[in-house]
């Protein structure tokens, strides 16, 4: 009888210990990609970094925060806003601390999860590594990862967020990293009236002229910005004269092979109705000067043979790849408390 | 049910007591950093072979894949893939590789100076690998294997100062370096791995090579360099 009553406290012991063992660990909440149909398969391991709920939250406050700069004032929302397709509009080179200008336009954040190379010349070969980049550089966050860990471990609210995503308060390189990731993965643009028009649903009838502008397309653009994603996420050549104040040849500069001189990544077309100004150095703030440019260039070994009428109707079917619901979905945007 | 309960018990009890064993054992390897014939200080004056005066300030770089080859040729794996040492830290000297002391004899010592190809593409890394320890670039992306920094007058640079930051993974530039050290020792004693920083300064020519930080030729030559520093020192109980 006393054998079985010391059983029971073990036993009761044991649950409680359990009990203690399950609300310890973190729940948190899987929030995974919803890819559409015929849409090739992701390059990024979501395996080395399943995506939940709290993992974005904390990646969307690290995303708009200035605390990430030196002299906390710049975010990576300073060059990368929402409404323009994550990029920063109407101004040639990008701009960040102290107004200090960059080499080259930012570039769009969209459907970051089937890039394999990252930034105009593919020196970033990870998206978890990608924000290293703007953080480390002189002219636009001029910070360290390491000073940024400090100050994440002395706010009380990162204390939190990083709890809720990884199941301890205290940063570290690598979290702040995949924080970043599980934010940008997120941002998938596939709401367009082309993707509408594709999938035949509501919202999704071109007109003459929009039908005319994507058979153009298919037939002189898709073969660097091929559909569903409109990019290679290759290297191109694409006929550019070297801007000789800038002197940026582009890949060459990674790879220090010969062959790449002026080859620069390929950019996706999506939301381009709001990214201008447009190439890696921002030259042309019109998608008719792009147009001009591809089909007058003599540094291309085949310029596009366009009509004025045409180039107006591949505009048309340019303008069908805005998505006004990636442009404005709440979740993306400034975390409002 | 009872039974079943039991069970759960036992086995939180096992989970418990190897969760704390301290019972593995393991082989200490040590690194003995020094200049020639003397211990190697921060901030003190070397004379190298090629009759520089030299003054280091930092030293630091990765081991990783470490392995033992057994007289049997079985091979034992550090199971932690990398460690940053730094050679002014005197607790990163000291590594310890788990090995089952009735092992046969271990004829030698193999590690990686730097990281691999595919750890360098595989994104946020943890620990020793988090580039949270300025060991990565993040222009272009890559582990930094090795840093070299001091003084010499011979620089032209500005406070005479050399920066060597050894990398990069992508071909032709690949600078990590495969070591393989001859031991023959057993478990129970301790490896001691000497590196000699006066062979790596004796290849070197200050008024042309005093400042590289990129992944290239001159790296790869100064990779080279590196592999020479390292030999096996003695091994005692």
């Amino acid at each position: 009888m006393h054998q079985k009553n010391k059983h029971i406290t073990i036993l009761v012991l044991l649950a409680i210990c359990l009990l203690v063992y399950a609300f310890g660990e973190v729940s948190t909440s899987p929030m995974p990609l919803s890819i559409p149909a015929g849409w090739p398969k992701p390059m990024y391991d979501f395996s080395k970094n399943p995506l939940t709920k709290e993992g974005f939250e904390l990646g969307r406050q690290l995303f708009y925060d200035p605390l990430l700069s030196r002299d906390q004032t710049i975010s990576c929302t300073s060059c990368h806003l929402q409404a323009t397709g994550f990029t920063h509009v109407d101004h040639e080179l990008s701009h960040g601390i102290d107004d200090k200008l960059g080499t080259r336009n930012s570039m769009t954040l969209i459907n970051l999860a089937w890039s394999k190379h990252f930034m105009w010349d593919g020196g970033v070969n990870h998206l978890d590594v990608q924000p290293l980049a703007p953080l480390n550089s002189p002219v636009e966050m001029d910070e360290s990862l390491e000073n940024v860990v400090k100050k994440l471990k002395s706010t009380l609210k990162y204390r939190t967020l990083f709890f809720n995503a990884f199941g301890d308060s205290l940063a570290t390189g690598q979290k702040v990293l995949l924080a970043f990731s599980q934010f940008l993965l997120q941002l998938q643009s596939s709401n367009s009236k082309y993707d509408k028009h594709i999938r035949n649903e509501e919202g999704g009838d071109f007109t003459a002229q929009e039908t005319n502008g994507l058979r153009l397309f298919r037939l002189h653009c898709a073969s660097c910005h091929p559909e569903p994603l409109f990019t290679t996420n290759g290297f191109a050549k694409n006929g550019l004269p070297i801007d000789t104040t800038l002197n940026d040849f582009g890949r060459m500069q990674i790879t220090q092979n010969p062959q790449d001189s002026l080859q620069f990544k390929v950019p996706t077309l999506r939301n381009i109705q709001f990214t201008f100004p447009y190439m890696h150095d921002g030259r042309f703030k019109k998608l008719r000067e792009v147009l001009n440019h591809y089909s007058s260039s003599t540094q291309l070994s085949q310029p596009i043979v366009l009509s004025a009428e045409e180039k107006v109707d591949l505009i048309a079917f340019l303008l069908t790849l805005s998505d006004r619901e990636f442009l404005f979905d709440k979740r993306f945007g400034f975390p409002r408390e | 049910m009872k039974k079943y309960l039991n069970l759960i018990f036992l086995c939180f009890l096992l989970q418990t007591s190897f969760g704390q064993s301290t019972d593995f054992k393991h082989l200490a390897f040590s690194l003995v950093p020094v200049f020639g014939n003397s211990p190697l200080s921060e901030n003190k004056w070397y004379l190298s072979p090629s009759s520089d005066s030299i003054q280091l300030t930092k030293l630091q770089f990765y081991l990783s894949d470490i392995q033992l080859e057994l007289s049997n040729g079985e091979i034992i794996s550090d199971p932690q893939k990398a460690h940053l040492i730094d050679i002014f830290e005197p607790s990163s000297l000291q590594l310890a590789i788990p090995i089952d002391p009735k092992n046969a004899s271990i004829k030698s010592l193999h590690f990686n100076l730097g990281i691999d190809s595919t750890t360098n593409v595989s994104g946020a890394q943890a620990g020793d690998l988090d580039p949270v320890n300025g060991m990565y670039w993040s222009w272009q992306s890559g582990y930094i294997n090795l840093k070299i920094e001091g003084i010499s007058p011979k620089c032209n640079t500005r406070k005479h100062a050399f920066q060597y930051h050894i990398g990069g993974y992508l071909q032709p530039n690949r600078a990590l370096r495969k070591i393989e050290l001859h031991v023959n020792t057993t478990p129970q004693e301790e490896i001691f791995v000497k590196m000699d920083l006066a062979t790596f300064f004796s290849n070197i020519n200050f008024t042309t090579l005093s400042l590289i930080m990129t992944p290239g030729s001159n790296a790869m030559k100064l990779a080279n360099y590196c592999t020479q520093m390292f030999s096996i020192y003695a091994s005692k109980k």
